[in-house]
């Protein structure tokens, strides 16, 4: 099934109903809404944070800690009497930052090495392939925590890891759309009608393989918030006093029984994300790849 | 086929090297001197250029390069200084520690998932359906550290059905394989009826039902096959999550695999056995590639041609 | 459905044929398992100690091995190997008169030459590079006769008797060593209740009784000594009986383990002490009036009663109070009044956004602190930054990982990076000259790392006469004086910010008798019986 927006003739009309379609399709449905909704409250959150926290998220009370959630402080505090609804927005903040900052170098970084290796081919697309393949040989975590030995710990780091992490899966992905659409007969007709390559790649190839690899990135970024919250639970995260919801999870487990609220607020606060982040793709995947749970199945 | 296997695996070589001088220039950037922390804390500035001399870190950079790669291809990782034994001595032990949770993860979360990818591909609009859609819609987005915890906290603090922690049996390995297949069967679940929807609805799938040719028959003879293809792809790619998301459930849990020696390594600034670990991931990973490569091309014989 | 219940039906075969290769540990009657915080890599008393495997390694080292001394559960030196003692007159011969009918655990009887030999090894330089200050001041160990060892130091040392019930001091069989040379560390000998079955270096240590013992029957067939760096971990295990006895378990489990009717929570004042030790070399810390200011600016009592929940004291000196020697100096109470107008004193008074400012420049601190050396390293430090904050001072927080902490102290002065650094020192030997010795004792120069822990380059020519003629008496009320000279000084010029010392707790099973723990951190388990 070929994407209207593709074809030549139809430039400018076809762009606007694609964003038109995008948005349609971001509340299509009860849990697309959900997605989207979930995560535009994340990002106010994290825009707005300092002013949205309702107390300073670094003041201690060492006469209040551990307290259960309550009017003073809705989600508890934590072992240092310090709010923990306000640690978690600004953690909103770092997290998010992190994430987003760090995925859209990814991007940057993924795109024009898959297109080029997808399209190319031979040589270029092996030369490519194993610079790509050899980061992707590192499990996610590993390399991580190597490049938090190297740089130190911080927020550059943790960008740097997400955009590590997420980038080769990111091109290897665009690179296996492009192959897949370079040998479809669409693309074969624009050649034979005398397109050159940068005509096929800009107007034919990027349009197929944006919108799905949107949807690969988003699904990326709600792993990369693991991977980030994954190197806070093991103390290779930001400095403290900064909030971040991996390193609070960390310190509330030694609490477990004795105040088991207060892993409960960093530990939702990355599942909501997550589960945002995740619906938001599932929605544009029925943008872009409608055919995927349609259920017109013949059995 | 065998050719093509053949010419990968030779493909594979350059790419294993290129790996692991990428891994051997990063860890001569780590801070923190490794000569100081295996020769202790009271060391006299001799003892420690001794033992600098001795892990043969006072050798211009080129030579410990070819050190490096001449020692590994002999199964020599150096030594690592937590454990006070060979790394390679201490990765060959608890290897198959990792590859127990691995296997026992990757097992559950199929048995959970391709089913319930089927049933719910079959019934996409049933009440099956839309539970597994919401079941993984859930796993998928807990961080396994907390599902790690939360299961700990009510199977075996509260309920006492399992042990809390440690390495053993079936009991053992019960919780961290849990909590580390959540993630796996949302993954295996969702490629699966993903896929088997798409496979429906192929023309020679609809031509054999209107053929009268029975669903069960259908559906495992001739459907399943080719969507499974996409599942196993996507278990290639979820290989770096299974050798590295054990990380941290394997120190939660106690379960004294590869994943809890590398996080006690990079605390300890374990040079050698991080690096080890590191390596022994990455070329783990690699195989485990070839792997998925070559029954994709087994599948798809186009993939040879390139 | 018949589909539905075979795909079942197939994935469920599928699941059980992983069954996993590993076996259950073979729990059989009267096995004792031992949770512990840090591997346990190495068995000779004389290796090159990690800092890191502290107390592990020694913990395994008391049940395979016995000394010529050691420590009871009040620090008090009882005999062990040695059935009595005695010093000369100038306190430099101590004479130590040996038991009988013991036999090494290979049956090789026990005898002075070899005692000795043993002894000397530890005292060698060449032999054994850890823990020199506690074996330096020994000249020479010999065995006049097959019943006596006599040790010979260089000057009179009033802690010998210390370093005899010393971890290091424990006797391992000199003939063992010889033949496994430096693989010894892994094929340990003793004469101990206890010797090695199997060992899984750096997982897990089995160790199985030791019918020929000298001493008490050993009360169990098997010990276990399983490492479980994870705390939370460790305190599950305890709660469901999977362990019998746990270390390090962090004080705010200690509510919910009383709670649990199986477990006896054993909690004593320990003898490591903690502060934030200040870099002398940065102005303006080397400003007493600053030093002190910083001192009245934290609440320890908060601290101790908001983070350690009440499982920690408040310091009156340097030292511990139980370690030998202590004697209270004075406090330093919360009274941030008293800081901010000392730090006025000094020339620093309130600026923009209340940070203290002195000729136009902002009073700026750098803490440094270990992400788990220590039990609640991080938020100790978070807690003085907030404090500091309160006074005045601009406080930032750098955290790194234990293994690089030590090269951040154990540098020259040029190098140093903090102003203040969250540092705990336990003198596991028990004497408070040790202690005094190490933090306080000036450096010999300044163009090395410091001689033993003494990274804040203090340096006071009194306190290090008093700590040499203290070193040097053997009558314990006379160098009780020196050493109280030493603390009363040290207290009042204020190189750290003192803080607290911490209690040792470990949770042990109710059905487990004679668990002795130590106040410099040991979990003895020699005398253990079911």
């Amino acid at each position: 099934m070929i994407d209207g927006a593709s074809l030549p003739e139809r430039g400018a009309p076809a762009r606007r109903t694609l964003a038109r379609r995008v948005l349609r399709g971001l509340v299509s449905t009860p849990l697309a809404a959900l997605g989207t909704g979930i995560v535009l409250l994340y990002l106010v959150c994290a825009a707005a944070a300092p002013g949205l926290a309702p107390q300073n998220p670094t003041a201690q009370d060492l006469s209040a800690t551990l307290a259960p959630p309550g009017a003073a402080h809705p989600f508890g505090t934590d072992s240092l009497g310090r709010d923990l609804l306000s640690r978690v927005v600004v953690g909103a903040r770092v997290d998010l930052t992190i994430t987003l900052v760090g995925s859209a170098i990814a991007v940057l970084v993924a795109f024009p090495l898959g297109l080029t290796a997808g399209y190319l081919g031979g040589r270029v697309d092996r030369a490519i392939a194993a610079v790509v393949d050899s980061a992707l040989t590192f499990p996610t975590l590993v390399l991580a925590i190597v490049l938090v030995s190297l740089v130190g710990n911080g927020l550059g780091t943790m960008i740097a890891a997400v955009a590590a992490t997420t980038a080769p899966a990111l091109a290897r992905m665009v690179r296996g759309a492009v192959v897949n659409l370079a040998t479809s007969e669409f693309v074969d007709a624009a050649r034979a009608s005398g397109a050159g390559v940068l005509r096929i790649v800009f107007r034919h190839l990027l349009p197929n393989v944006a919108g799905r690899a949107a949807v690969y990135a988003t699904l990326l970024a709600s792993q990369a918030i693991l991977t980030i919250t994954a190197l806070g639970f093991l103390g290779l995260g930001v400095q403290p006093p900064t909030p971040e919801w991996g390193t609070m999870l960390a310190n509330s487990r030694t609490y477990l029984a004795a105040a088991p609220y207060v892993m409960v607020s960093p530990g939702a606060a990355i599942a909501g994300l997550v589960l945002g982040l995740n619906l938001l793709g599932g929605a544009l995947q029925q943008v872009f790849d409608p055919r995927w749970g349609t259920g017109q199945t013949a059995v | 086929m065998l050719r093509y296997a053949l010419g990968r695996l030779l493909q594979l070589a350059p790419h294993a090297l290129l790996v692991v001088s990428l891994i051997f220039v990063l860890f001569r950037l780590v801070p923190g001197d490794p000569a100081v922390i295996a020769a202790g804390l009271t060391a006299t500035p001799t003892q420690i250029a001794a033992m600098r001399h001795a892990l043969g870190l006072d050798q211009p950079l080129w030579t410990q390069y070819l050190t490096f790669l001449w020692r590994l291809v002999h199964g020599d990782l150096g030594t690592s200084v937590t454990f006070g034994l060979p790394v390679a001595g201490v990765v060959a032990r608890r290897v198959a520690r990792t590859a127990e949770l691995a296997a026992a993860s990757l097992g559950l979360a199929i048995a959970i998932g391709v089913p319930s990818g089927m049933l719910s591909a079959v019934r996409p609009r049933g009440a099956w359906s839309q539970l597994v859609t919401l079941g993984v819609i859930g796993l998928l987005a807990v961080p396994n550290f907390w599902l790690g915890l939360l299961l700990m906290n009510l199977l075996a603090l509260r309920a006492h059905w399992l042990p809390v922690a440690g390495t053993g049996g079936i009991a053992f390995l019960a919780m961290p394989a849990a909590a580390v297949a959540a993630r796996l069967v949302a993954v295996i679940s969702q490629t699966t009826r993903a896929s088997l929807v798409e496979v429906l609805t192929e023309d020679y799938i609809r031509t054999a039902a209107a053929k009268g040719l029975a669903r069960a028959t259908l559906l495992v003879r001739h459907a399943l096959r080719p969507a499974l293809i996409p599942v196993v792809t996507v278990i290639g790619l979820q290989a770096g999550y299974l050798l590295g998301g054990s990380l941290v459930i394997e120190s939660l849990f106690g379960w004294q695999g590869l994943g809890q020696a590398m996080v006690t390594a990079v605390s300890t600034r374990d040079y050698f056995l991080v690096q080890g670990i590191t390596v022994f991931y990455v070329i783990a990973f690699l195989l485990l590639n070839l792997l998925v490569d070559l029954s994709y091309a087994a599948w798809d014989p186009r993939v040879r041609l390139d | 459905m018949r589909w539905t219940r075979t795909i079942v039906a197939a994935c469920a075969a599928a699941l059980l044929a992983v069954v996993p290769l590993g076996g259950v540990h073979a729990q059989g009657a009267r096995t004792l398992l031992f949770a512990q915080s840090v591997p346990v890599t190495a068995l000779d008393p004389a290796g090159a100690s990690i800092y890191l495997v502290y107390p592990a390694g020694y913990e395994a080292a008391f049940l395979i091995y016995d000394g010529l001394v050691r420590f009871d559960g009040q620090m008090k030196i009882v005999p062990e190997l040695a059935r009595s003692w005695s010093v000369s007159a100038d306190g430099r011969m101590w004479t130590f008169k040996l038991r009988t009918g013991v036999t090494f655990q290979d049956g090789t009887p026990l005898s002075a030459r070899l005692v000795a030999a043993d002894l000397q090894r530890q005292a060698n330089p060449q032999t054994n590079q850890s823990n020199r200050p506690l074996w330096d001041p020994v000249s020479s160990v010999t065995a006049p006769d097959d019943q006596t060892v006599l040790i010979t130091t260089k000057a009179a040392f009033g802690a010998l008797l210390n370093t005899v019930a010393h971890g290091s001091a424990l006797i391992a069989s000199p003939q063992a060593i010889t033949q496994w040379g430096a693989e010894y560390k892994l094929h340990p000998l003793g004469t101990g209740p206890y010797k090695v079955d199997r060992w899984d270096v750096g997982t897990e240590l089995a160790l199985v009784r030791n019918p020929a013992y000298w001493g008490p029957k050993p009360g169990f067939d098997r010990m276990v000594l399983s490492n479980v760096p994870d705390a939370t971990t460790r305190v599950a295990m305890l709660q469901s009986g999977q362990a019998q006895v746990a270390e390090a378990i962090p004080p705010e489990n200690v509510a919910e383990l009383s709670r649990v009717p199986s477990v006896q929570m054993i909690v004593k004042p320990a003898l490591r002490t903690f502060g934030m030790g200040m870099n002398l070399n940065h102005p303006p810390l080397d400003d007493p009036k600053v030093r002190l200011a910083l001192n009245y600016a934290v609440n320890k009592d908060a601290i101790v009663r908001a983070i350690f929940h009440g499982q920690a004291t408040a310091l009156t000196s340097p030292i511990a109070p139980q370690t030998v020697g202590a004697t209270a100096v004075g406090a330093y109470p919360f009274d941030p009044a008293k800081a901010r107008s000392l730090l006025a004193e000094a020339g620093w008074t309130p600026g923009p956004q209340k940070i203290a400012m002195k000729n136009g420049r902002p009073l700026h601190l750098t803490l440094l602190t270990p992400d788990g050396a220590y039990p609640h390293d991080v938020e100790v430090t978070e807690t003085v930054a907030d404090y500091l904050r309160n006074v005045g001072v601009d406080a930032t927080i750098e955290k790194v990982e234990p293994a690089v902490f030590w090269d951040h102290l154990l540098i020259p002065p040029g190098q140093l990076t903090w102003d203040l650094v969250l540092f705990g020192f336990n003198p596991s030997n028990g004497d408070g000259g040790y202690h005094l010795d190490s933090l306080f004792h000036s450096n010999p120069d300044r163009l090395h790392r410091p001689w033993v822990w003494n990274f804040t380059w203090y340096t006071n020519a009194q306190v290090d006469g008093w700590l040499t003629d203290g070193a040097h008496a053997v009558d314990p009320r006379v160098r009780a004086q020196f050493y109280g000279n030493v603390q009363r000084r040290v207290w009042s010029d204020a190189p750290y910010l003192w803080l607290y010392g911490e209690d040792v707790i470990v949770g042990a099973s109710r059905s487990v008798k004679n668990v002795e723990v130590l106040p410099i951190i040991f979990t003895v388990l020699k005398f253990a019986q079911p």
